[in-house]
């Protein structure tokens, strides 16, 4: 596991992190955002029940979010 | 050539199927995902953004979304017999090496993300560029998020 971005920021002058890093490929990130938008925002699991299976998920998997 | 290693994963891919990506003849999550269209429509644009990349060819895109399902025990779709079969075997010296530089990366994201080597990442920036290393990165992620879909809600399983 890497400890230093593998990929620059898309950005100048910008740290490298997720949304910098994956605006090098705008139209992905714009469909992301479309979609983690949706995920979130509407349907019928209240967002403390995502937002804890969200966390779940990041510590079984190491993910530092 | 071969370059990086892979860890020997006992895999089972089913072939002879020439379902879409999205499954719209049948079979996988997207189908339930119509339970929520709006999710389902986004999802959809989102995947279909992420293989249009202009600087990933597209078969680099199919042999890794194969490979990934073969990992996973799912349905290969999208890439001959003869390919699958090589793929299974993991003979990286019968591909492309820029296509040799993505499968490593497409063997590891299943289950094996955190040995996903700096210097395997490197070699992926070399042969497609930072976008296109961003676009196959995703791509890898989402295809593996597909197979887990699949089986979480469609029960496809090894």
């Amino acid at each position: 596991m890497s400890t230093t971005p593998r990929i620059g920021s898309a950005i100048p002058g910008a740290p490298a992190e997720f949304g910098t890093v994956m605006s090098h490929t705008p139209d992905i990130i714009a469909k992301f955002g479309d979609l983690y938008a949706e995920f979130w925002q509407q349907g019928l699991i209240s967002q403390e029940v995502k937002e804890m299976t969200r966390i779940r998920n990041a510590r079984i998997t190491d993910c530092g979010y | 050539m071969v370059i990086g290693h892979f860890t020997a994963i006992d895999t089972q891919g089913y072939l002879g199927s020439n379902l879409s990506l999205l499954g719209t003849d049948g079979g996988t999550f997207i189908e339930a995902l119509a339970l929520r269209p709006a999710l389902q429509t986004k999802y959809a644009a989102f995947l279909d953004a992420i293989e249009s990349s202009d600087a990933v060819p597209e078969r680099v895109f199919r042999l890794c979304r194969a490979r990934i399902a073969q990992i996973h025990g799912q349905q290969v779709r999208g890439i001959s017999a003869e390919e699958a079969t090589t793929l299974q075997s993991q003979r990286l010296d019968a591909f492309e090496l820029s296509e040799q530089t993505a499968l490593i990366a497409a063997e590891k994201i299943p289950y094996q993300h955190h040995f996903l080597e700096d210097e395997e990442v490197e070699a992926i920036k070399r042969a497609f560029g930072d976008a296109g290393c961003v676009s196959l990165l995703t791509a890898l992620a989402f295809f593996d998020v597909s197979c887990r879909l699949n089986a979480t809600m469609t029960g496809e399983v090894s």
